[in-house]
């Protein structure tokens, strides 16, 4: 009997024993975490100062290099790697792992993934379910973007806890505001007739017909400077020939690696018509690292750029010397001139187009 | 009785055609008066170069492809349904439709241009045909049974190619691309695409119209065309051979578009019979207003032009529903 209770003892003492070491590294192990609400509106707890984050949606990677945080990207989007700027403007992104838009879940998990920047929500939402964590940081917002331009900045601050990344995301918000605030004094002051305004989104060859609409950024950011933006009206992103000519616009702005191809388009019939070509009214959209268009690093010189283009008669920003200046200071890159004035006429680094 | 029947249909559709083609010239997301419409296509004046430009550069040659497109697959589709003594047969039957999806799909995934686009899905569309021709030339047996097996393994192979190529695709683009082609649409049409189609369509035609008595002769079977002194064999292969031709090269220029070579037959054998000295003519009419009406409504009433194998299939399917309905009505009085 006594054997008994003592071989008893012996093993309640053990399995004790084990389950304290469990315990201890259980909670060694164990990474912050923080809960945060994500574009969608998703209440999601992710791990906090993630070391591999996958950034699919294509505006999470240019803002989180440009935010010190370039090390902990594993890979991005293949459309956002593809881009030849990436490789001159960030020569790390070489180790980067190219993700394709819906990767299989074990490709996360093979990778030991923390955290992936999804761009739609049934795509977060399925890696969660397999028990990776996801948010959505989508392109658009529900109803417009107006909400949602620091969103993404302000989620990042509460997902790295850094002071180093709250300062660059404060001051990164500041400067699309002032940016944003500077052009509509400048233009309140003087008498200014709302023009018509197409964006030929040309991230796709899909021709003139292709554009963004209501919840982008673009129908935002052309919206707050004035323009009556022909996308807010549209029932679809790929309006008809006849849709677009119908809308008669008073200004083209081409964006996307097509920019260049779509220029062309529109010299041709039946667009030559317009009297916007005929006015050459067509101006085109950087392309850096991320298209300008797109919310990145360079949001506040888009900004500059287009207020430049559009209305040449109240506003001459130095765009080249901006570019240069905050490209050295977001990734520290130095581009010559020519680099710069290539990026300016949507070209590559050489000067040759970005289609492949 | 039937021949003032058929004089009455095929005058009242040739009238009815020049009515939709010009109607198809006014109408469209872009709005013209009747009044500017006159102006801008009989005038120069300069008030209206926008008007006239979009109608000649967008409105007259997307009408002219989509006419010839419904002449050439309703013919194609009569053709097969006669040579092959089957009437649930269509164009695609011997796989060229599956085919010119793979060739299709194959440039897009490359990245070569729309004019390549065309090339590569026609080429390949007739090489499935001919691949076709030769898996039933293997079994020694002229039977249409054996070349109808022959067209559906085929078409299942390209098929599953096509499936293939849709997957290692990958990027989103691309796959929207051989997606939206494979619906069919007339947006690209040219006045480039109206000089290669209008050639071939109407010297098929015409060809066509001079030798269909023999096609009804080879309608009626090889024992039956025998006896009568005709070149069974010679003949068939020659009207399998236009008939993918025809629907090759709109194909190619269109994309696949469905149901009007099963449907446009039915409905003038409703009205002529199976002759096809009779059919054919009408065919010309009714599957060239048929496809014209379906672009029309494809390009005015959305921003986005919806695609013509959405239309084509509600129209289709509403349409064969009434033949059955006809047909049944017919059984029942006889």
């Amino acid at each position: 009997m006594k054997k008994s209770t003592t071989f008893l003892v012996i093993i309640m003492t053990f399995v004790l024993l084990l389950t304290c070491v469990g315990c201890t590294d259980s909670n060694n192990t164990k990474s912050e975490t923080v809960q945060i609400v994500d574009m969608v509106g998703d209440t999601v707890i992710v791990p906090k100062n993630p070391k591999k984050v996958a950034c699919v949606s294509r505006t999470t990677y240019d803002l989180l290099i440009a935010y010190g945080l370039g090390d902990c990207i594993d890979g991005a989007y293949e459309g956002t790697l593809n881009n030849p700027w990436v490789q001159i403007i960030y020569p790390e992104a070489k180790d980067h792992y190219i993700y394709g838009y819906n990767d299989s879940y074990e490709t996360f998990v093979v990778r030991g993934v923390e955290l992936v920047l999804a761009p739609e929500q049934y795509i977060a939402e399925g890696l969660r379910e397999h028990g990776i964590n996801a948010i959505t940081v989508s392109l658009y917002g529900n109803p417009t973007f107006d909400n949602y331009v620091t969103y993404f900045s302000d989620l990042v601050t509460q997902i790295w806890d850094s002071a180093e990344v709250k300062e660059k995301a404060e001051l990164w918000n500041n400067r699309v505001e002032t940016a944003i605030e500077e052009i509509q004094t400048e233009l309140a002051k003087h008498d200014v007739e709302e023009k018509i305004l197409f964006y030929v989104r040309g991230d796709k060859d899909n021709g003139i017909g292709y554009t963004d609409m209501v919840g982008s950024f673009t129908e935002y950011a052309y919206r707050v400077l004035g323009f009556d933006y022909v996308g807010t009206t549209l029932e679809t992103n790929k309006p008809s020939q006849e849709e677009v000519m119908a809308a008669n616009p008073d200004v083209f702005v081409c964006g996307g690696i097509y920019q260049n191809i779509n220029i062309e388009l529109l010299k041709q019939e039946p667009y030559s018509k317009l009297d916007s070509v005929k006015n050459n009214q067509i101006f085109n959209i950087p392309i850096g690292l991320t298209a300008f268009e797109q919310l990145s690093a360079m949001t506040p010189i888009f900004f500059y750029d287009q207020a430049n283009k559009i209305y040449p008669e109240y506003f001459d920003y130095d765009i080249p010397t901006m570019v240069e200046a905050t490209i050295n200071e977001y990734f520290g890159t130095t581009l010559t001139d020519t680099q710069v004035s290539y990026m300016l006429q949507g070209l590559d680094a050489e000067g040759n187009s970005l289609v492949r | 009785m039937k021949n003032k029947k058929t004089i009455i249909f095929l005058s009242a559709s040739l009238l009815l055609f020049v009515i939709v083609f010009f109607l198809a010239l006014m109408v469209g997301r872009y709005s013209i008066s009747i009044g500017n419409f006159f102006k801008a296509l009989f005038t120069n004046d300069p008030h209206f170069q926008t008007d006239r430009s979009v109608i000649i550069t967008l409105r007259i040659p997307r009408t002219i492809v989509a006419g010839l497109t419904g002449i050439a697959l309703s013919l194609s589709g009569l053709l097969y349904q006669e040579t092959f003594q089957n009437k649930l047969t269509s164009p695609d039957l011997l796989g060229v439709s599956n085919g010119a999806g793979v060739g299709a799909a194959l440039a897009i995934v490359i990245g070569l241009s729309s004019a390549f686009i065309s090339v590569l899905a026609f080429a390949v569309g007739i090489l499935t045909v001919m691949t076709t021709v030769l898996i039933a030339k293997f079994f020694r047996n002229g039977s249409s049974t054996i070349l109808l097996l022959s067209g559906i393994i085929v078409g299942g192979l390209m098929s599953s190619l096509l499936s293939l190529i849709k997957y290692f695709a990958g990027n989103e683009v691309k796959l929207a691309s051989i997606t939206y082609w494979l619906m069919g649409s007339f947006a690209n049409a040219k006045m480039e695409t109206v000089y290669i189609l209008l050639p071939i369509v109407a010297v098929s035609t015409i060809f066509l119209l001079s030798i269909s008595w023999r096609i009804n002769i080879v309608a009626l079977g090889r024992e039956e065309a025998q006896t009568k002194g005709i070149n069974y064999t010679l003949y068939r292969y020659l009207i399998i051979g236009i008939a993918t031709l025809l629907t090759a090269s709109t194909v190619a220029f269109s994309g696949t578009i469905s149901w009007i070579g099963l449907v446009i037959p039915h409905i003038v054998r409703l009205i002529a019979g199976r002759n096809t000295r009779k059919t054919i003519p009408l065919c010309i009419t009714f599957g060239g207003i048929f496809m014209i009406v379906v672009d029309i409504l494809s390009r005015t009433f959305t921003s986005e032009e919806i695609p013509l194998s959405a239309v084509t299939g509600l129209f289709g399917t509403i349409i064969f529903v009434i033949i059955l309905f006809l047909k049944r009505r017919d059984y029942h009085e006889h």
